[in-house]
């Protein structure tokens, strides 16, 4: 007796549309879904902890507002990682701002909360420290494709440039790491 | 008292809310009524209707009425099914997904348009200007009606009226 | 035989658990110090972050419900004007669509009485504050007095007519 298929599950694209035709417990499931992966991604970009609840949250809020911006050409879990890291570096800027910090293309993590960087373990804390060393394409090719494992032409789509580009991209950001770190 | 009248027209596009239950409480089957009664007075009144007028109205707006409530039954039926599918922990279904996202929003098509089918089918009886005005006036009505609604405090059900001037 | 670039493009599947080392390229790594030197970078990449604080993302969906809500009730009190464009029918329709989606229990009343189906959802305070609003008197109502589509210039009309014509 053959056993029957599981169902297929709705992927981003049916949830998206989903929600553009009123289903908001389709946006429920769009966030638990990629909820963690882009606190992660955040944490990788320098986030402070104490910060990521609200930085996932307002990250959703830009995503479902302009929904009708994703037009499904990169996956909705990359999509959502750009309006990410536009927040953060958004969010960066308002504070050097308030400081009168003039403004530098590695944009560094806010020092304000000394006690969220024992959140991380020693290691995973200098990688990210180095990781905001580098310049901010290498920065998000580098987490793209190591800590969310995004293909190389994903990760071109989503970041404007071409996979050959991202590849080389990556294996420059190894080799600096490599050589910070080490 | 402020003059409901003068409230601008306010338009734009809204996401469905969570489904609500009818208040079944006498006294809102009568305020509902009293609502109702003044506002058909009102649109008498200003369309200047004849009784001729009248009778078509009403058997316009009670076979409409009829039509978007069978609408919004299908409505509650497909979010309640949609959010079945989406439950934590259950295995959602893509082909149900899609099915059920293709039925509502040929749902939500098909109910703006019966507001203007409901027009359309008044020309028949009223002039474009009468027509006009019923649209007018009824937005307002419902306009005032979510004003109130999001006037809610909802830590304490407690209606915060509007300033009078 | 594998090369030190062709370790480093499996690195992450392998970190992530989506796939394992073949027998030769663990042998590879086993013995070359600059894959092991990125091997331990990209496991370091996987993990950060992993330790997150637990995020409630009900909890997230739900507040990023709300704030969308408010911000389309914001977005209309902000957007007032007349009839122009949008077909006024629409325009109602969506409006009653987003407070009409539960069951109503009510039947058409014989006399003549224009039933409004936002209506059911109202407490009876809300529908005592509607009801207080319908204050104009009925005498005094007129095609041509009622406030605003008498405001409307001939240009303005026309749209409206051939809005609502379709």
């Amino acid at each position: 007796m053959p056993v029957p298929a599981s169902p297929t599950p709705p992927d981003d694209a049916d949830l998206v549309r989903a929600y553009q035709g009123g289903s908001e417990a389709a946006a429920t499931e769009l966030v638990r879904r990629h909820g963690a992966p882009v606190a992660r991604f955040l944490v990788g970009l320098g986030a402070d902890y104490a910060d990521i609840d609200d930085l996932v949250q307002e990250t959703f809020f830009r995503a479902f507002r302009r929904i009708a911006g994703w037009r499904g050409d990169a996956g909705f879990r990359s999509w959502i990682f750009t309006i990410a890291s536009n927040l953060l570096k958004d969010e960066h800027r308002r504070r050097k701002a308030r400081r009168s910090v003039p403004l530098e293309d590695h944009d560094l993590p806010s020092r304000d909360n000394p006690e969220s960087a024992f959140a991380l373990r020693e290691t995973e804390r200098r990688l990210v420290a180095a990781l905001q060393t580098l310049p901010r394409l290498q920065r998000e090719v580098f987490l793209l494709r190591a800590q969310q494992g995004i293909e190389y032409p994903e990760i071109a789509t989503t970041l404007g440039t071409t996979a050959g580009a991202a590849r080389v991209h990556f294996h420059h950001a190894v080799k600096r790491l490599k050589e910070m770190i080490a | 008292m402020r003059n409901f009248w003068l409230v601008p027209l306010v338009f734009g596009l809204v996401s469905p809310l969570a489904a609500q239950e009818l208040n079944d409480d006498p006294r809102a089957s009568d305020l509902r009524r009293q609502i109702e009664e003044r506002f058909t007075a009102r649109v008498k009144e200003d369309l200047a209707l004849t009784d001729q007028q009248t009778i078509q109205m009403k058997s316009t707006v009670r076979d409409w009425f009829l039509k978007r409530r069978d609408m919004e039954d299908e409505n509650r039926r497909l979010r309640d099914a949609m959010s079945g599918q989406l439950r934590p922990g259950v295995a959602a279904n893509k082909d149900s997904v899609a099915k059920l996202t293709d039925a509502m929003l040929d749902l939500k098509v098909r109910y703006a348009q019966s507001f203007k089918d409901e027009i359309k089918e008044m020309s028949g009886y009223l002039d474009p200007l009468q027509r006009a005005q019923f649209m007018v006036l009824r937005e307002r009505l419902i306009e005032r009606v979510r004003e109130v609604r999001e006037q809610r405090d909802d830590s304490t059900g407690r209606i915060r009226r509007r300033q009078q001037p | 035989m594998t090369s030190c670039e062709e370790m480093l493009e499996r690195m992450p599947a392998v970190a992530m658990g989506d796939a394992q080392w073949t027998e030769e390229e663990a042998l590879h790594l086993a013995g070359c110090a600059s894959c092991q030197a990125e091997w331990s970078l990209i496991r370091n990449a996987v993990a950060v972050g992993s330790q997150v604080p637990m995020l409630d993302l009900e909890k997230t969906g739900a507040a990023v419900l709300a704030r969308l809500r408010a911000e389309r009730q914001a977005s209309r009190w902000r957007r007032a004007g007349w009839l122009t464009g949008l077909a006024a029918a629409a325009a109602v329709a969506l409006v009653v669509w987003s407070r009409v989606s539960h069951h109503t229990q009510r039947t058409v009343p014989e006399a003549f009485r224009i039933p409004v189906a936002e209506l059911d959802s109202l407490d009876n305070g809300e529908l005592e504050s509607v009801l207080q609003d319908l204050d104009a008197p009925i005498g005094a109502g007129t095609l041509n007095s009622t406030p605003g589509l008498g405001d409307l210039d001939d240009v303005q009309l026309e749209r409206l007519l051939r809005s609502l014509e379709g």
